[in-house]
């Protein structure tokens, strides 16, 4: 779905008013009604738990009926952009990646948060936190290795490159690989166009690319690659699918994914929007998402147990450190550009 | 014939799985003969047609011309020119590149290209029409262009495929008189298919009948029609009453419900047989005849058609005959239904066929 | 046939307001494209009112935008000639055949098309990457490690396959319509198979090459679950550079403008093709 249309309101009004705002016009009027919250979100698993974890066992009670509009990030974020000049839009909840979320408060679109709104907010680790989204789950950026092929598990970035021709790399999180390699060369990810050398170096050395994420499992299996920095929750989902892998973190520290809920500025039912964050932020919810996904509880009071707990276990010392948003959100345009041809022109 | 026979062919058979399409034809063709194969639908002569130019593969048999067998070469080198019953002319070439196709194949001097286009067109009545192309042309012209192709290669054998069925009807005479005098012209051998015989008549030299694969007969147009070998023979060319019955002497013919026919002539053979009768050479008794009639039947309907009254006559058990009256005589009286008539026929136009369907031999002494 | 009679209007005014849904579905959204393409992109407001051919320009002055053009262009003719040549024998005996395998063949050649591109290429995924079907025939003779996955040649068979087909089709259909007697007529006058095919077939087919070579050039101009997949990260084709830029980096103006090109280019390129063609089966 392209709902393209521009967000300039003279626009809206003449042209494309009518017959751009009417494929929103069902969720609009739903969302009017009282106890109704539109939630912007990925589909699939993800939304199916929500469902599961939040919407029916914690919101339901509160009279509160959630509708999902479920989508690609970039088509949901697309369709709030475009409907940001609305007094009122289509979407309480949105959620999206970090990132992404900065993107939207760097455009004015996010309604601010605090604990008066979202009680839930206090139990949220500080490290995630921020004035204008709530961290919903996370995962830290790891070395996944062949534990068959690699005898000694690499300790940092350098220790990982040193591998050259069998480090896979996420397409689409390449940029996470760059500011892992600025952490540990910098001492600091925002120093992103920094390791353009290092990347390159990498590239150049013959590391594997992967356009699909599902990719890069059968990359490690079949011995066309031996480690690659990805999420920890992918690790332990392709592990669970029989997948010999390992994780290794990262001395330097980790940097860590976040999966955010936001409250968009014209939210036809704030008041909803909040109750749902809220919720999210609900231990029980929390352990939920841990127990189906393999994604990490943001908030202090929600201890895992057991089995899961032993899974999610991160090792004595692990440092997480949330992406530098700002400097992340200043570079992307310029290293997408910069990573494409240096893809290319190998 | 066999001396001159230009085409010859041989035990020319086609099976498709296990029924036999075309079974243990032989035929023969003279220089310059038009041979005609007719039949009914499916009857095999198509077939033996396309086995002759060679678009089928024969199961066995001999395609010769003058003396060389054919039966083994692809269409290309067979050098035999075809028309087809749709012209199947190239409709992405003009006219004059439609009969030049065959030479240009043949890889022959433009010089001869163009003198050959000139004389073929000129034959066709064609030439100013070169440049068209064949949808620009009406039915007639098409079959034109397609003849000029055919013979503009100077083929060893004409093949012609129903000809005139894409034809108006008022223009099949025409044109059946022009592919003729073409053909006589040329001194083309040629085979030519159609199921239709009026056509076969005014066009063949000689007919082949064909039937579920098989020669039926081959003769002349008179030969078929006035010495059919068997009762499909007889009824299919011309039309014939074809009655069954029983010969319990030597000249009398009994009928499955009792009745007896008095035969024109004896025969040695008895018992069942069909005896084949024309309609237009059975007549009604008159007190003039000298012979007793040769049975009585009754009038079931009788209807003026001009040149004759077309009498449907019924012998008591249900055997019918059909019988024409011409009108010249009797000025188109007619009898009245249910009338009981008199009929009889000459010694020549009686015809008997035994149970195995070959026609049976008058004793000499009639 | 002229049929300028009152049931013509008639027959216009009744096909008048759908013609009109599809002009406005067509052509609405393609305006607003075209608008698009010559606004600003801006990080924060992702898209800033203008009227700028910087959009075009960084794209033709770009060696990196024109060779990705260029790659696509090659990948579609290539492919669409190779689906020619492959596809036509295949379609000439499907077209001809009397046999009742017929329809199954047909059938065989429909049933991919049931299958979405995005799960064949998942399927070439297996066949070609490393500890596929290639690489472990490969390894049993002896070799080690083959992986044709991520290369020009994964893209090529993969928009191959799923062109073969479109063609095929088009062709069988276009060969069914010439008449087979045509064939006998131009073996009857002396053509071997190969002249037959050059002075007859061929140029009666030439509309169906014509429509099936534009149909399978169009659609391998636009490809992107193929090279998404098997080209990787690092073949870029003209679609999924196009999705990225709208999707990922949120440029839409200069997404619309890649979108332009690449569609310009194909229209040009179809329809010069489409005018050889009719030019060259046309009668004058």
């Amino acid at each position: 779905m392209t709902d393209l249309f521009t967000p300039n309101r003279r626009r809206l009004l003449t042209l494309a008013a009518g017959a751009a705002a009417a494929p929103f016009a069902p969720a609009i009027l739903r969302a009017q009604e009282p106890g109704r919250v539109v939630m912007s979100t990925w589909g699939g698993d993800y939304a199916k738990l929500l469902t599961q974890n939040i919407e029916e066992p914690l919101l339901k009670p509160q009279g509160i009926e959630v509708v999902q509009d479920a989508g690609t990030e970039p088509t949901r974020v697309a369709k709030s952009i475009a409907q940001r000049r609305l007094p009122r839009g289509s979407v309480d909840v949105i959620c999206v990646q970090a990132p992404a979320a900065y993107d939207l408060e760097d455009s004015g679109m996010l309604e601010p948060l605090d604990e008066s709104k979202v009680p839930n907010l206090k139990f949220v680790q500080p490290a995630f936190a921020t004035p204008y989204s709530i961290p919903h789950i996370y995962s830290p950026q790891v070395i996944a290795y062949s534990p068959e092929r690699v005898k000694t598990p690499p300790k940092s970035f350098d220790e990982m490159a040193a591998y050259g021709s069998k480090v896979g790399i996420l397409d689409n999180s390449y940029i996470w690989v760059a500011m892992a390699a600025a952490l540990k060369q910098q001492g600091d990810p925002g120093k992103i166009a920094e390791v353009k050398a290092t990347m390159e170096k990498l590239i150049k050395a013959g590391a594997r690319a992967y356009t699909s994420t599902e990719a890069f499992a059968p990359a490690i299996k079949s011995g066309e690659i031996d480690v690659g920095l990805v999420w920890h929750a992918r690790v332990l989902f392709w592990t669970k699918g029989g997948v010999e892998m390992a994780s290794s973190f990262p001395t330097e520290g980790c940097l860590t994914y976040v999966s955010s809920m936001c409250v968009l500025k014209n939210a036809p039912n704030k008041a909803g929007a909040f109750a749902y964050i809220n919720a999210a932020l609900d231990p029980r919810a929390q352990r939920g998402f841990a127990d189906s996904m393999g994604y990490h509880p943001t908030i202090t009071n929600a201890a895992l147990e057991g089995d899961v707990a032993k899974r999610l276990a991160l090792p004595e010392g692990a440092k997480l450190l949330p992406a530098p948003y700002p400097q992340l959100s200043a570079v992307r345009d310029d290293m997408n550009d910069w990573w494409r041809r240096l893809l290319d022109r190998r | 014939m066999s001396a001159t026979s230009h085409l010859r062919i041989e035990g020319l058979t086609k099976i498709y799985g296990s029924t036999a399409a075309v079974e243990d034809v032989n035929l023969e063709v003279a220089q310059g003969e038009m041979l005609v194969l007719l039949g009914p639908s499916g009857c095999g002569k198509t077939t033996t047609l396309r086995l002759v130019a060679g678009f089928v593969a024969a199961t066995r048999g001999r395609i010769l011309v003058e003396g060389k067998d054919y039966v083994s070469l692809p269409p290309y080198q067979r050098e035999m020119g075809m028309v087809f019953q749709s012209y199947a002319l190239f409709p992405h070439l003009t006219v004059a590149q439609n009969v030049t196709f065959g030479l240009r194949m043949r890889k022959l001097s433009k010089a001869e290209i163009s003198s050959r286009l000139e004389e073929t067109l000129e034959m066709v009545k064609l030439t100013t029409m070169a440049d068209r192309y064949p949808r620009q042309l009406s039915g007639g012209q098409q079959q034109r262009v397609a003849l000029a192709r055919a013979l503009a290669i100077r083929p060893k054998v004409l093949l012609l495929d129903e000809p005139l069925s894409n034809l108006d009807a008022n223009l099949r005479q025409s044109v059946a008189r022009e592919i003729r005098q073409l053909q006589r012209a040329a001194g083309l051998t040629a085979l030519m298919v159609t199921h239709d015989q009026d056509e076969a008549m005014t066009m063949a030299d000689r007919l082949v009948l064909m039937n579920e694969g098989r020669v039926q007969q081959v003769g002349t147009q008179e030969e078929l029609y006035e010495q059919p070998l068997n009762p499909f023979v007889a009824r299919f060319i011309g039309h014939s009453n074809l009655i069954a019955g029983d010969i319990v002497d030597a000249d009398s013919f009994r009928l499955p419900g009792g009745g007896v026919m008095k035969l024109a002539r004896r025969y040695a053979q008895r018992g069942p047989h069909t005896l084949a009768l024309r309609p237009e050479r059975v007549r009604l008794h008159v007190g003039g005849d000298a012979a007793p009639p040769r049975a009585t039947a009754q009038v079931e309907d009788a209807t003026y058609v001009g040149g004759y009254v077309d009498y449907l006559l019924s012998f008591e058990e249900g055997s019918s005959l059909a019988l024409h009256e011409p009108t010249g005589a009797t000025g188109g009286t007619r009898r009245a239904m249910g009338e009981t008539v008199a009929i009889t026929w000459d010694s020549l136009n009686e015809r008997l066929f035994d149970p195995k369907g070959t026609t049976i031999p008058a004793m000499e002494s009639a | 046939m002229t049929t300028r009679r009152p049931e013509g209007l008639t027959a216009s005014m009744l096909i008048g307001p759908a013609t009109m849904v599809v002009m406005l579905s067509l052509v609405l959204p393609l305006a607003l494209l075209a608008r698009y393409s010559l606004n600003k992109y801006d990080r924060r407001t992702f898209m800033i009112d203008a009227f700028t051919p910087e959009n075009y320009l960084r794209f033709v002055t770009d060696p990196f935008y024109t060779g990705v053009l260029w790659t696509t262009f090659s990948i579609a003719i290539v492919t669409t000639l190779l689906c020619l040549l492959l596809g036509f024998p295949i379609a000439y005996k499907l077209a001809r055949s009397q046999s009742r395998w017929k329809s199954i063949g047909v059938l065989l050649i429909i049933l991919p098309l049931f299958i979405g591109s995005t799960v064949r290429a998942l399927g070439w995924m297996g066949v070609l990457g490393r500890g596929g079907i290639v690489d472990a025939a490969y390894g049993a003779l002896g070799g080690s490690g083959i992986s044709l996955l991520y290369t020009s040649f994964a893209v090529g068979i993969g928009i191959l396959s799923i062109n073969l087909p479109y063609m095929i089709l088009t062709l069988q259909s276009v060969i069914e319509g010439i008449d087979a007697r045509l064939e006998e007529a131009a073996d009857s006058l002396g053509a071997d198979p190969t002249r037959r095919f050059r002075h007859v077939v061929l140029p009666l087919a030439l509309p169906g090459i014509g429509t099936g070579g534009i149909l399978c050039f169009i659609l391998a101009m636009n490809a992107y679950a193929t090279p998404f997949l098997l080209g990787g990260a690092r073949f870029q084709m003209m679609a999924p550079m196009l999705y990225r830029e709208f999707a990922v980096n949120n440029n839409w103006p200069f997404a619309a403008a890649i979108a332009f090109i690449l569609m310009l280019t194909t229209l040009s390129l179809t329809a010069v093709s489409g005018l050889l063609v009719q030019r060259r089966y046309r009668a004058p």
